[in-house]
């Protein structure tokens, strides 16, 4: 009860499509696997997608075709990072699944297999994953998987080759945009098109995030230089700030001054990776530095990232990275006879 | 352990009690309605595992005399590896006892050092019935199969050189992997190697043709030699595709066009198009670029192979061998940091950035 009125309250819940019927993009991939799913004996399949793409709305509108009742008769697992006992959790489960009892009829349109959901695929160690080869082909017949994932390149290749693959690519910005003024109007909200607009661009093809910011929108903000501010994420507009910084002056109190803003996006929550990545976006926009410049630095930050994965601190990796950064923009600087 | 599984509902699962024997027929034929093209084409016979004639005949010599030496059996993935061990059981010990003289153990199950001694220890001790069936040959031996055996470790491994000698009298024991480098010298060398080829052209199409026919798809023959093509060797990927492509296609005829579909493959007028952007030096765009490809979910891995792919073929044929060969060595980075665990928008800017510093020094 408390569930449903909670999710009631949140848009990304309350709007999202149940049934292939409602489901407003993704038209030819839907109607692909509706087909598919139509047949009764569909593979194992794996969608795989960025974030925000659609694919757990995608897993619900595959569920909701196949039974009638979907919640009581699939088991779902996400399986968390650093998990040692996944491989013997993971394969439990199928198992116990798939030998369980044979599912009333009427309730399951007269299939009679069940499904297990496992999302976020690349989390499960390269062991986890292995030991799902056998397990996977033993119980096909009685128990069909659904994996999500958001990237491929970390699943195994014997997995893959065990499943259909279903790429979900994100919304175009156009269907996102045409998804917000949908839920504006269903939700009796005025808004501007420019600034659908706006946060259909900052919203990087996410629909997830965009219908967030649609309702926290809703909420807060009336005018459009407040949305501008808000919608700038807090932790986007300090990474530009970082950047900004590491540009205009190489020096140990500008380190300083960009450890302090490291610090308050760690305190946020803000990944590492997400540092890192956004510190690019912003990089590869800026044009105050010359391409070699650029180059050298999306080097050090590919570099710095995969250390930081496999150490512990963040924080040692991120300065590193911004003194490695600053020798290169002061080379340069040196170089073209300027700023010595 | 809670955060683990979420579970929907349905939570006092019930263990239904399997019956060890088969299913009669008409259980078996409603059975089969559901199982995916896969399981339903996998090959009942060792006579129908194509396109691995060494194994074939030897296992049908070892069947004609009863006579099985401990196998090891290795190769890449859908390769027929597990196939032909399942149908070497069923053609030994028919339908009423191949249940009871097989022992599957793989890389799911709790493999430490322990459980490989007991569990092999109950089975391998356990008195074999005298079977008399008139119909198989069922020699007095029954058959532990290690699949997937190169997830073992090595002290589990080194564990078993043992138990395979002490119970050799009336056991044998089928090591099957994808690697043989992961199986140590010891154990291997007590074994009799096959090794499993990718599945050549010809006997992938008279494979996938004879599914067509039988699943009644009307396919275009391009459709088929575009499976070829698509999954290297690896059959179970082939039909996996052929079914997800059949069964989903839009029009009269299955063609290549559906199968690339499917396939997972960068449609290539993607790659060209990135090419080119870095050829043209605009390399402003080259985050938006790599944001593009990270959007549209492309799998990085397919990219790095189809860029080599490009990168080799005559369409760059203006590019210098030390450039594409520096081109090479950046691939080949990126994938190592991917498959640590880097990440992927960082490693395609990267990627493409350097690809842009090395096209226009
Ligand atoms: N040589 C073959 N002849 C006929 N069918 C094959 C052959 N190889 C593979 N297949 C098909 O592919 C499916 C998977 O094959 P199998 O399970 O034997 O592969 P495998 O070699 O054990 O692969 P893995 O290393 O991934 O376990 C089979 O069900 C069958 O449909
Ligand atoms: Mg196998």
């Amino acid at each position: 009860m408390m569930e449903s009125e909670f999710e009631d309250n949140i848009w990304t819940e309350k709007h999202r499509p149940a049934t292939f019927k409602d489901l407003a993009y993704n038209q030819k991939y839907t109607k692909a696997i509706k087909r598919l799913i139509n047949s009764q004996d569909f593979p194992h399949l794996l969608l795989y997608g960025p974030p925000g793409a659609g694919k757990r709305t995608f897993t619900r509108c595959i569920l909701n075709e196949i039974f009638v009742l979907y919640s009581n008769y699939h088991i779902e697992l996400s399986p968390t990072n650093n998990d040692s006992h996944d491989r013997i959790m993971v394969n439990n489960m199928i198992k116990e699944t798939a030998e369980s009892q044979p599912l009333k009829r009427e309730k399951t349109k007269g299939k009679d297999f069940k499904i297990v959901v496992i999302h976020d695929l690349n989390l499960l160690s390269r062991s986890a994953q292995a030991g799902l080869r056998r397990t996977m082909e033993k119980y096909m017949s009685e128990c069909r998987i659904i994996f999500q994932c958001e990237s491929l390149s970390r699943v195994i290749d014997p997995l893959k080759s065990r499943c259909a693959l279903v790429r979900v690519p994100a919304p175009t910005y156009d269907t996102v945009a045409e998804r917000m003024k949908d839920i504006a109007k269903m939700e009796n909200l005025s808004i501007s098109t420019k600034t659908i607009d706006m946060i259909a661009r900052r919203s990087k093809r996410n629909m997830r995030k965009a219908i967030m910011l649609l309702q926290i929108y809703s909420v807060n903000f009336t005018s459009i230089s407040d949305i501008g501010k808000a919608l700038s994420l807090g932790y986007e507009q300090i990474i530009s700030e970082i950047l900004k910084d590491l540009i205009s002056e190489q020096s140990a109190t500008r380190v300083k001054v960009i450890r302090n803003k490291f610090y308050q996006l760690i305190s946020k929550g803000i990944s590492t990776e997400c540092i890192f990545v956004n510190l690019i976006r912003f990089l590869m926009q800026s044009d105050s530095l010359d391409s070699n410049v650029r180059y050298e630095i999306t080097k050090l930050a590919c570099e710095y990232d995969f250390r930081s994965k496999l150490g512990a601190r963040s924080i040692f990796h991120l300065e590193g990275f911004i003194c490695q950064a600053m020798v290169v923009i002061k080379k340069s600087k040196i170089q073209s006879g300027y700023g010595v | 352990m809670e955060a683990f599984l979420k579970r929907n509902g349905n939570k006092s699962l019930k263990k239904v009690e399997k019956d060890v024997e088969m299913e009669p027929d008409d259980e078996k034929d409603n059975k089969s309605r559901y199982q995916p093209w896969v399981e339903k084409y996998r090959p009942n016979k060792i006579d129908e595992v194509s396109h691995q004639p060494e194994v074939v005949s030897a296992l049908n010599k070892s069947i004609e005399t009863g006579k099985i030496p401990h196998l090891l059996l290795y190769g890449p993935p859908g390769t027929g590896k597990t196939s032909t061990i399942l149908a070497l059981s069923k053609e030994l010990f028919g339908p009423e006892f191949h249940r009871s003289r097989i022992l599957e153990l793989n890389a799911s199950d709790d493999r430490g050092i322990g459980m490989v001694r007991e569990k092999i220890k109950k089975f391998a001790q356990k008195k074999i019935s005298k079977a008399v069936s008139s119909d198989y040959p069922c020699p007095p031996v029954q058959l532990i199969i290690l699949d997937e055996a190169d997830s073992m470790t090595v002290d589990a491994q080194a564990a078993l050189r043992r138990t395979i000698e002490v119970y050799s009298a009336q056991t044998r024991f089928c090591i099957i992997c994808n690697y043989v480098s992961k199986i140590i010298e010891p154990l291997a060398s007590r074994c009799v190697k096959f090794r499993f080829t990718p599945i050549a052209e010809e006997a992938q199409m008279k494979r996938l043709q004879y599914i067509c026919e039988q699943e009644e798809i009307n396919h275009d023959n391009s459709a088929l030699e575009a499976l070829v093509e698509v999954t290297d060797g690896d059959m179970r990927k082939s039909i996996m595709m052929l079914q997800s492509a059949g069964r989903s296609y839009e029009g009269d005829k299955l063609t290549a066009e559906d199968i690339y579909e499917v396939s997972g493959k960068i449609p290539i007028e993607v790659i060209q198009d990135i090419w080119d952007q870095i050829l043209n030096q605009s390399d402003t765009n080259i985050s938006e670029l790599a944001e593009n490809v990270i959007q549209e979910g492309y799998d990085i891995m397919q990219l790095l192979s189809q860029l080599i792919e490009l990168v080799t073929n005559a369409a760059t044929r203006d590019v210098s061998h030390l450039k594409k060969a520096r081109i090479a060595e950046i691939c080949a980075e990126t994938e190592f940091k991917l498959i640590k665990g880097g990440s992927e928008e960082l490693n395609v800017s990267y990627l493409l950035v350097s690809i842009s510093d090395i096209l226009n020094s």
